[in-house]
């Protein structure tokens, strides 16, 4: 997957290249308005994070003449603008998700997977690990080829988990992933709690490796153990 | 009371100043001018009388029913002539009338006579009250004239006024529209229209860089809390930290996560404030109710909530995403508060909806419900019923909280005349 990043503010730039290049993506960078246009028109990437506030202009401006060139390119905007009108704006233009800032690196990660799987269909839509194989056509999941039903919440949260594998996942960010910005009435996460123990006993009911590990009691890891 | 009426009484309560007093010199005036005429006339008359007798006309001739003479007996009563004031019984009037009485003791030849003559004041009394008479039909004139002047003027003199006073009660701060007063020569409708223009156009400037500042204060705010929030990522991801530090952490991730949202409430709030979510529409409330209990039902059955609905079609005219904002704030209010496996009521009836969940009492005042910053617990961001009430404001809906045997009630009243205008 080739990313390229606009992003004005330097830390959250590097911050940004050092994850993405973390999960073994191939990422480039622009700064401005000018420096990014000059790269969508060079190059090809499967996707675009762009900052709707740069220096020299509108973000929307890249997405309006990456559009013109009909490139196959899946945009996200990861703006401070936080407000609905901005967000649709963007999604009219033609971008394919919409994340305000701040973010979590788990949910931006997420984003970014799932808008590369659907404008990229060539065949590979299974994601795996192990003996977990989750195919995200038909949203089967099979554990040992053995198929597992998973409710709607089961299913986001294992595939949230396996997109971030290794990466350490707060009941917060969990929560938000799962129920977007009504978090506030899930008051005690008691309720991530209980999606993940039936996750878990799942999996482990058809011999299936329980991969999560919590963290000091705060957070969740997906990983080999 | 308006100016013009205002002037007019003035006017009124001068003149009628006036009147009174003029009136009183008149009265005072004529009364004299009666009294000596009277007094000259009753004069002549008893020297016509004296000269009659002089002249031997039998005094039988010369009685009749305003002059009197008769033969006096007693020389003693001749002297000086004596004027003064009298009730005489009036048979034809069937009433008391006043009369000047002249009375004095001639001696004519070898005789005395006394000489009685009478003068009413009936005329005189007349042309009094036919001059108050006058004086109050004047008054009446004077009324009716100054009304009708009043009329005419606030009609073609005070017209600017009016006009600026109509433009300024329909503008609205926020609009585009600018007011655009009409000319007049008039120096003080100038200079008001002048002052008014300066300063709406110097609070339109205010408004817009408050509203710009606002807006940037948020935009830049998110910024380093993206540039914190990063950071904390990836503190969070850097193994081998210890428990302690990793709470530490977990504290700065969740305050600037919360930091954040208050930014967002508080940004959201200022628009709403600032009228600047426009577009309004038909909005079908019972549809975004049942849409969002639909997107709440998970919830709603992980409380074990009962939840008794009972839905009426209700629209109003407003912004959707404000209706969608306001509705969701309430039901996740009532869902949040709602004791775990307790009733939740979700009621709309003909102009009203009703959300009520059964939970412990307010720890704070209700008074204060919609206050912003107002929270029962230390996790809530206390914006949310503030952004509904403010956006209630905004749209002529009534909000009302009660408290009724163990249920948190909260109603919005929609009054449709209102909402129209």
């Amino acid at each position: 997957m080739k990313l390229l990043i606009v992003e004005d503010e330097k830390e959250l730039l590097n911050d940004l290249l050092d994850s993405f290049s973390g999960e073994g993506q191939l990422c480039e960078e622009a700064q401005d308005v000018c420096s990014a246009l000059e790269k969508i028109y060079l190059y090809e990437y499967d996707i675009l994070i762009l900052d709707l506030g740069l220096p020299d202009g509108n973000g929307l401006e890249i997405l309006q003449a990456l559009k013109k060139c009909n490139k196959n390119t899946g945009v996200l905007i990861l703006s401070a603008k936080v407000d609905l009108n901005d967000k649709l704006t963007g999604l009219n233009l033609g971008a394919d998700d919409y994340l305000t800032k701040p973010f979590d690196f788990a949910e931006l990660n997420a984003r970014v997977r799932s808008i590369f799987r659907r404008r990229k269909f060539e065949g590979n839509n299974l994601l795996t690990f192990n003996e977990i194989e989750m195919n995200m056509d038909s949203d089967e999941v099979y554990v040992n080829s053995q198929k597992i039903t998973l409710t709607r919440k089961e299913y986001q949260l294992l595939q949230y988990f396996m997109v971030n594998k290794k990466r350490l996942l707060t009941k917060e960010a969990i929560a938000e992933h799962l129920w977007g910005d009504d978090t506030s009435i899930y008051d005690s996460f008691d309720f991530i709690y209980s999606h993940i123990k039936n996750l878990r006993r799942k999996i482990i009911e058809v011999g299936g490796t329980d991969y999560l590990s919590t963290v000091y009691g705060m957070g969740y890891k997906f990983d080999l153990l | 009371m308006k100016l013009l009426y205002k002037a007019i009484i003035y006017y009124l309560l001068i003149s009628l100043l006036f009147l009174i007093a003029g009136g009183v010199i008149i009265y005072l005036k004529t009364d004299e001018l009666i009294n000596n005429d009277t007094k000259n006339y009753l004069i002549n008359r008893e020297e016509i009388v004296t000269t009659q007798i002089l002249n031997k006309i039998p005094i039988e001739y010369l009685n009749n029913y305003e002059q009197v003479i008769a033969v006096s007996k007693d020389p003693a009563e001749v002297g000086a002539l004596k004027l003064s004031d009298t009730l005489i019984y009036d048979i034809i009037d069937d009433k008391m009338i006043p009369y000047t009485h002249l009375n004095v003791v001639r001696e004519i030849g070898r005789n005395h006579y006394k000489i009685d003559i009478y003068k009413s004041h009936i005329e005189s009394k007349k042309f009094l009250v036919g001059i108050f008479k006058a004086l109050i039909y004047e008054f009446v004139v004077l009324l009716v004239v100054l009304s009708i002047f009043n009329f005419f003027i606030s009609r073609s003199l005070w017209f600017p006024f009016y006009d600026t006073l109509n433009k300024i009660r329909t503008y609205r701060l926020g609009s585009e529209k600018k007011i655009i007063y009409r000319k007049t020569n008039t120096r003080e409708f100038i200079e008001l229209n002048d002052l008014l223009q300066k300063m709406t156009s110097r609070i339109v400037n205010d408004y817009n860089s408050q509203k710009e500042f606002t807006e940037n204060a948020s935009h830049e705010i998110q910024t380093p809390l993206a540039i914190i929030n990063s950071k904390v990522n990836r503190l969070m991801e850097s193994a081998n930290l210890s428990e302690e530090n990793f709470k530490h952490i977990q504290s700065i991730y969740n305050a600037t996560r919360r930091l954040s949202k208050i930014n967002k409430g508080l940004l959201l709030l200022t628009k709403i404030e600032n009228k600047q979510y426009k577009g309004k529409k038909h909005i079908d409330l019972s549809q975004v109710v049942q849409g969002l209990l639909k997107e709440f039902e998970e919830i709603i059955s992980l409380k074990n909530l009962t939840l008794q609905t009972e839905i009426k079609s209700l629209s109003h005219q407003m912004n959707p995403d404000l209706a969608q904002i306001m509705i969701s704030n309430l039901l996740r209010n009532s869902i949040k508060y709602a004791l775990p496996h307790g009733f939740l009521k979700i009621k709309i009836e003909e102009k009203k909806i009703i959300f009520c969940n059964e939970g412990a009492p307010l720890s704070i005042d209700p008074e204060l419900m919609f206050d912003r910053f107002v929270k029962t617990d230390g996790q809530s961001l206390g914006l949310g019923l503030s952004i509904v009430k403010k956006i209630c404001d905004q749209y002529h809906i009534d909000i009302a909280y009660q408290y009724i045997k163990g249920f948190h009630t909260f109603i919005l009243y929609f009054n449709s005349e209102l909402a129209q205008n």
